[in-house]
């Protein structure tokens, strides 16, 4: 049976109600403050850090592999630089890249999805063998051998991971526009007159956004994780700019005398996954509470 | 005793709004060879009270407040979920609206009718006597409920079956424990009116024979004319006026009965004439005094608005709630 | 207004399932201003009329004139101003609107989308959507709110007003009241006879309810399996049925009538 509803809640209130759906999870709370503070991170992390000009690369020799201590908190690096400083700047790569990865993929994947799934036929076919093309591709190696043709850097990177990203959510799309054009609001939009643009804009996608924005969300994380693998094989962002997994890998030759270079940036990378895992999982329970359980 | 004796029961959901008062005094009972139907709005509570019966409201959140379930004397509230098991699909039989989800696609019908009977048999499921023994009763439901050649059938799955098929086979799983109690909620909706005759006539025969009690929760009063001995109307989570059907539907005694009477088009109904009910059911996250019908009923007076009524007898078991007719406040 | 003729619907035979013959051969004719059941079980063919009907599905066979022009054999200009003057009222309120707009969004959704015909500025359509709401016993503190606001009835009544945003000139009911509670079923019923009253409307009452189609309807039609197997006068088809079909299904009905209980019959 339904329950029948209160009489007419605003907007203000069904606001409410989720925020208070949101808060039953703790987890998802945790989450949501570990990406606020990676933000704030991000955005003010070179004027908070004590030593702002080791992120663009200055060194000081004469204080080499220093442990963590009041004045260095996370030690220091085989060129002297503040381990503390380095992962603090490197959150802003870390999230740009991540960020870049998944509004590219989801934008991409997004349109090549509601394209195969809307119109269906040959259309759907071959985009659809595609994107099973690329998936089959395994997608570091993909990302590799695209950075390798482009050259190192943080656009190339982005693009790269990009490429091999999008496939994820091309079937997520189809699927989800396949599911909605059979419902009943569909029909009645499509028997008043509209057109496939009007369908596909109005009243399809608004109706997928959902589910994108939970994995979006889920795949930041992950996201992050492929910039820190590509970094940490080398191909990634070109030091000097910090990035937790160049810091990580020019931090593995180190271990494990001087264990603070490796574990901190390594640390930074399990929050930021963990977060954005956290806060996906909790807008999933916001956005569909019938999920849970 | 009546077999299932439900006495002023009181059930609320706490949610983000605040309480929801979802039954609010509930008083109903059904003897063995009874067929009572339940009825009114969605939203009263009738699935609720259904659902009640057997224990599965997730409790918490939900909270009984006030009163008892009885079932052959065994107060339902106070027992523990394992006494429950041993109820359910045993004793107390329960039919579901859409017999589409209320089968696992990826079973056997035979597979998934053979578990339910060895656990009305409290049998080993390991044991291979057990087991045929099982699927011969099972055969032998099957045959009852209208399935030709139950035998083969036992080994199709459930997509392999029409709707009214199904809704048969759902009919056989519930009462393959021979319960003395079925709860059938909405069990014909879903289903064309030729399949709803043909599984109404179904639910007769067995009750006439078994002679077990069925509770049955629908929104249709052309079924409850058609199959239950009782009636019992429901308003906003209490029973406004219950008898026997013939009582009730002859002579409908509370307005908001009156009014669901009203509402449906019959051979004389001329176009236009039809008499709808203005408002809408009752939030029930408001408290409320008086009675809950008073807004939407045209009768209503002042003192409607004071007390709760009590029920009153107008002989025959025909009881209403309603001061105007009789009840005190 | 609407004449049907010899209408079939055949669905070639697949990998493994052979043709379907959703419906076979039928007619009827729907006069100006009046109302016509189709009633049927599931898979009788109502569905595939109604499909036919808004051009959804084509047919294999016959015709279906609308003012003398037949809706299969348009071009997608004229089937569009077709669109405008047949509108249609789902089954399930629930599904039917689109649960991300507003009240005012899906009733002057139509209006946009024949805007190069009505020429409506912003400030007109909001007019004419709170006039909707209004005709429909609804109100204009009801626009900005959304469907799931609303209850079963009150969003089938945003659904009708949709349907006559255009001024159609007539409208398919396809199951209408089936999802509702009886007491807003008779408020929705009388609502309808009272917009086709006043504005002039012919209906097409799909319906498996033939309580319902007896009572907003004159005519009606009984499909069975894509056959029309009684049509006639809603008397004349309920009261003195030719086929024994209609008889059987007429006998199943389940009325609110006790003297048809099961157990005064033994």
């Amino acid at each position: 049976m339904t329950t029948p509803s209160t009489a007419h809640p605003s907007r203000w209130q069904n606001w409410q109600r989720s925020l208070y759906r949101f808060r039953q999870s703790g987890l998802s709370i945790a989450g949501l403050a570990i990406v606020l503070v990676l933000l704030v991170i991000a955005v003010g992390g070179s004027w908070i850090v004590p030593f702002p000009e080791h992120i663009s690369g200055g060194i000081n020799t004469a204080a080499r592999f220093k442990p963590p201590s009041s004045l260095y908190w996370f030690g220091t690096n085989e060129l002297g630089q503040d381990v503390f400083t380095l992962v603090m700047a490197g959150a802003r790569v870390s999230l740009i890249a991540g960020f870049g990865v998944v509004m590219i993929a989801a934008i991409l994947g997004g349109l090549i999805g509601a394209l195969a799934g809307y119109a269906g036929g040959w259309i759907d076919d071959v985009l659809m063998r595609l994107t099973d093309l690329m998936l089959t591709l395994p997608s570091l190696i993909l990302a590799m051998a695209i950075a390798a043709a482009l050259g190192a850097g943080l656009d190339n990177m982005v693009f790269a991971i990009s490429m091999s990203w999008w496939p994820g959510f091309a079937r997520l799309v189809r699927g989800e526009v396949i599911a909605k054009k059979e419902d009943l609001f569909v029909q009645a939009a499509r028997a008043l007159g509209a057109s496939d643009s009007r369908i596909l804009l109005r009243h399809v996608l608004p109706n997928v956004m959902s589910p994108i924005i939970i994995k979006m969300s889920l795949d930041m994380g992950f996201a992050i994780l492929a910039v820190a693998a590509l970094g940490f094989i080398g191909i990634g962002v070109k030091p000097p700019t910090p990035e937790w997994g160049s810091l990580l890998s020019l931090a593995r030759g180190y271990l494990p005398d001087y264990w603070w270079t490796a574990i901190f940036p390594g640390l930074a990378i399990f929050f930021a996954v963990l977060g954005f895992n956290l806060l996906g999982d909790g807008l999933r329970d916001l956005f569909d509470p019938k999920a849970r359980r | 005793m009546a077999l299932l004796s439900i006495e002023n029961l009181h059930l609320s959901i706490p949610s983000f709004e605040g309480e929801a008062r979802i039954l609010n005094g509930v008083d109903l009972s059904v003897e063995r060879g009874e067929i009572c139907g339940l009825v009114g709005e969605t939203g009263c509570g009738k699935s609720l009270t259904g659902l009640s019966v057997s224990k599965l409201v997730p409790s918490p959140p939900a909270r009984y407040d006030q009163g008892s379930i009885r079932f052959d004397g065994q107060d339902i509230l106070a027992l523990s979920e394992n006494a429950m098991r041993a109820l359910r699909g045993r004793r107390i039989g329960m039919i579901f609206q859409d017999p589409t989800t209320n089968l696992n696609p990826l079973f056997r019908i035979g597979e998934q009718m053979v578990d339910v009977a060895l656990h009305s048999m409290g049998a080993n499921r390991w044991s291979g006597s057990a087991r045929r023994e099982a699927r011969e009763r099972c055969i032998a439901m099957l045959e009852r409920v209208g399935i030709q050649d139950a035998h083969n059938r036992l080994d199709d799955y459930p997509h392999q079956f029409s709707g009214g098929m199904r809704q048969r086979v759902l009919i056989a799983m519930a009462l393959i424990g021979r319960p003395d109690l079925l709860i059938a909620d909405e069990p014909t909706t879903a289903l064309d009116v030729s399949v709803q005759a043909q599984i109404l006539q179904l639910l007769f025969d067995i009750v006439r024979e078994d002679k077990i009690a069925v509770l049955l929760i629908t929104h249709n009063l052309g079924v409850v004319a058609r199959l239950c001995t009782h009636v019992a109307v429901m308003y906003a989570g209490r029973i406004i006026e219950r008898g026997t059907m013939a009582d009730v539907f002859n002579q409908p005694s509370h307005p908001y009965t009156k009014a669901l009477l009203a509402a449906v088009p019959t051979q004389k109904t001329r176009k236009g004439t039809l008499q709808g009910l203005g408002g809408s059911v009752p939030d029930p996250y408001l408290p409320h005094a008086g009675c809950r019908f008073a807004p939407r009923c045209a009768w209503a007076e002042a003192r409607c608005g004071e007390a709760v009524p009590t029920e009153a007898d107008l002989g025959n078991g025909h009881r209403v709630a309603c001061i105007k007719a009789g009840g005190t406040a | 207004m609407l004449e049907v003729k010899g209408l079939s619907k055949i669905y070639p035979a697949r990998r493994g399932s052979p043709a379907v013959t959703a419906l076979d051969d039928v007619s009827f004719t729907l006069a100006a201003n009046s109302a016509f059941g189709v009633v049927g079980e599931s898979g009788s063919g109502k569905t595939t009329l109604t499909r036919c009907l808004i051009g959804l599905e084509k047919p294999s066979q016959g015709e279906m004139l609308f003012e003398g022009r037949d809706i299969a054999r348009l071009s997608p200009a004229d089937l569009r101003e077709i669109r405008a003057r047949i509108q249609i009222v789902f089954q399930d309120p629930y599904a039917s609107l689109n649960p991300r707009m507003s009240a005012q969004d899906i009733i002057g959704e139509p209006l946009l989308i024949h805007h190069d015909r009505l020429q409506l500025t912003a400030r007109a359509r909001t007019d004419r959507v709170v006039e909707l709401l209004e005709r429909v016993g609804l109100g204009v503190r009801h626009l900005h709110r959304y469907p799931h606001e609303f209850s079963g009835g009150q969003r089938q009544r945003i659904g009708i007003a949709r349907a006559l945003a255009v001024k159609p000139q007539m409208l398919i009911l396809d199951e209408p009241t089936s999802a509702l509670d009886v007491s807003v079923q008779a408020q929705i019923l009388n609502l309808l006879a009272e917009l086709q009253d006043s504005l002039k409307l012919s209906y097409l009452f799909i319906s498996h309810d033939l309580g319902v189609v007896r009572y907003i309807c004159d005519r009606a039609l009984l499909l069975l399996h894509g056959k029309v197997i009684e049509q006639g006068p809603v008397d004349q088809v309920f009261d003195h049925p030719q086929s024994d079909y209609a008889r059987r299904l007429i006998a199943a009905i389940p009325d609110v009538d006790p003297s048809q209980s099961l157990h005064l019959a033994c």
